[in-house]
């Protein structure tokens, strides 16, 4: 397994800000697993880079993390609404020629893909 | 007779309906404008000559009939390659949609057609929306019609392009941390990102879901509002539209801002800002205090942390977005021996770019186990400290102000190899995207290199008609009447 920012790892990071200097959660990247999550099939060349630049946007993305923040809820939507509803009610679809067109491979009116199991 | 493609879009509404001229002529004049300056600029991606003479025909006829349905009937807009458009290529600026044709219109492109607009094309972006410059594009950077050498801004240089040189009468773009305002400032026009939930995101190739918001460019403040007034209301296809009445957007362009209580951001007019920006900011402030405001200082501490807040937000929303691309239902597929897992994983990498894949791994990382809470969670509460300053400001102030950016247009190349030096030119916009609150640039100057200077004015959620009685009264200050280099006679009749 690549890790492409071995030099972010188990590193404790501190931050000064106007609350004084915080002790920051270390960056610890394994870049090959995120990228798996991610599903991106990237060069061992590729991981090394991305690793670094990741570990570097984050090391400046945690100072977050300096921000005392107990007891603060947190924003998920700019939006103080909860649900939007619709009456049940059937609607009209494309029509599936307009869009099995544009796909990359269709067979029977359905998406084709490769084999699921390897 | 003046060149058409030199008008405001009210002026050129005004034109047709005094019969003047056609929308037909008009479409000739920005066509003619496109052709002359997009080998210098790149600002579209696509141009649909077809749709555009049918729809510029239409609304002759229309007019003809004695039909007027509105302001944009047979005026000449673009629109950034990230709306959807029925059966003209949309491809977000990426490889991985190459060739892709919608099966239906965005409800705004949808709303535009209503209302008789005559859509020109489809204009160049960063990929998915992703960068400050409009290089990040797999077809091809966008220049700024200042200056050729220097960046239009982005994520929308391509519709901020096109509406500085007149290749069309107005554009709309889409801003997640800014990019309407910030291409808007770099490129000498008006840009403007309504309050989340005004205008429909139904069919806008979505980037960080929370933050987006679809926006118009334009040469003038009045021009903005004809447009967003056009695009904007409840659509049930977007669960996060606003199911209220429409606000009265321009009832207070004239009104001017005597009595008006003004915040000047401090935290935007210091360190990591331009000098002769913050100048040009302060001189402009002052201005609107001796037009009858009463401006202050307001300091938004937490604007510190919002760009940090940010980099983890829409990354971890825009991992979740972009999962869609994945070679099966559109777009690129790549050809691989092994399974459907191995082909997506192959189709993906080949087909996004490497800022869009930067993010998407941030955006990974953020969102996985164990880290969770430590970026994604603590930068949803930071979120919340931004927009609970932000209202509290609003308690003392009807608007606030800053420098829309902290430079002017940077060289091409410039920032591509550093992207947190990228990232750090949406400073001022960030903040008014984790609120969900309205903003626009107004252009007030140029720099001493002949660079235009952007006016941020920001108000509260739902609080357009304030945001634009405030920028309507800083264009009549300005008096900005300089044009772009690239639509400028010296280059139109060569």
């Amino acid at each position: 397994m690549v890790s492409g920012a071995s030099e972010n790892d188990n590193r404790m990071a501190e931050s000064p800000t106007r609350f004084g200097t915080i002790a920051l959660m270390p960056v610890d990247i394994d870049i090959a697993k995120v990228a798996k999550l991610a599903r991106l099939a990237l060069s061992d060349a590729e991981l090394e880079t991305f690793g670094t630049e990741l570990g570097d946007i984050l090391e400046h993305a945690e100072r977050v993390q300096a921000l005392p923040t107990d007891g603060v809820p947190p924003t998920s939507h700019p939006l103080p609404m909860v649900n939007a509803f619709r009456e049940d009610k059937a609607g009209e679809c494309l029509d599936p020629d307009s869009f099995l067109g544009e796909a990359p491979d269709t067979a029977e009116g359905q998406f084709r893909v490769p084999r699921i199991l390897g | 007779m003046a060149d058409l493609a030199d008008l405001t879009l009210t002026e050129a509404g005004a034109g047709l309906r005094a019969g003047e001229f056609t929308s037909r002529d008009l479409l000739e004049a920005v066509t003619k404008r496109a052709s002359a300056t997009e080998a210098h600029l790149h600002a579209y991606l696509t141009l649909d000559h077809e749709g555009a003479e049918r729809a510029a025909e239409a609304a002759d006829e229309s007019f003809a009939k004695g039909e007027d349905i509105g302001p944009v009937q047979g005026i000449p807009i673009a629109l950034k390659d990230n709306m959807c458009t029925l059966g003209v290529e949309t491809t977000a600026s990426s490889k991985i949609l190459d060739g892709w044709k919608p099966p239906y219109d965005a409800t705004a492109v949808a709303r535009l057609k209503e209302a008789g607009a005559v859509i020109t094309g489809k204009t160049n972006l960063d990929e998915f929306a992703m960068g400050s410059s409009t290089e990040n594009s797999a077809y091809g950077a966008t220049r700024n019609p200042w200056n050729t050498d220097r960046v239009p801004g982005g994520s929308s240089g391509g519709s901020a392009a096109v509406a500085a040189v007149g290749s069309a009468f107005g554009s709309f773009g889409s801003d997640t941390g800014g990019s309407i305002r910030q291409p808007a400032a770099l490129t000498g026009v008006v840009g403007m990102k309504p309050t989340y939930g005004i205008v429909s995101r139904y069919g806008l190739i979505a980037f960080a879901s929370s933050l987006d918001q679809i926006g118009p460019l334009s040469r003038s403040v009045e021009d903005s509002v004809l447009l967003l007034e056009t695009v904007s209301g409840f659509d049930p296809r977007d669960a996060t539209s606003i199911n209220a009445p429409v606000p009265n957007f321009g009832g207070s362009l004239d009104t001017g801002v005597k009595g008006m209580r003004i915040g000047v951001v401090t935290e935007f007019m210091g360190e990591g800002i331009d000098p002769q920006i913050i100048s040009a900011t302060r001189a402009m402030a002052d201005r609107l205090q001796d037009a009858g405001a009463e401006v202050v200082e307001i300091s938004l501490p937490s604007t510190e942390y919002a760009l940090s807040a940010y980099y983890l937000i829409a990354p971890a929303e825009c991992s979740s977005n972009l999962a869609r691309f994945d070679g099966v239902r559109y777009g690129y597929r790549a050809e691989v021996e092994g399974t459907t897992e191995d082909m997506m994983a192959r189709s993906r990498a080949e087909g996004f770019g490497p800022e869009v894949i930067r993010r998407i791994l941030l955006g990974t990382y953020a969102l996985s186990a164990g880290y969770y809470d430590a970026f994604y969670g603590q930068a949803q509460r930071v979120r919340t400290l931004v927009r609970n300053e932000f209202s509290a400001a609003y308690e003392q102030v009807d608007a606030l102000v800053s420098p829309t950016t902290p430079t002017t247009a940077f060289e091409m190349g410039e920032k591509t190899a550093d992207p947190i030096s990228m990232y750090y030119s949406d400073l001022c916009t960030i903040p008014s995207n984790l609120a969900g609150d309205p903003a626009i640039s107004v252009p007030i100057g140029l720099d001493d290199a002949d660079l235009p200077i952007g006016f941020q004015v920001m108000a509260p959620a739902l609080g357009e008609e304030v945001m634009y009685r405030v920028a309507a009264e800083v264009e009549r200050l300005a008096d900005f009447t300089a044009r772009a280099f690239l639509a400028t006679s010296e280059v139109m009749s060569p």
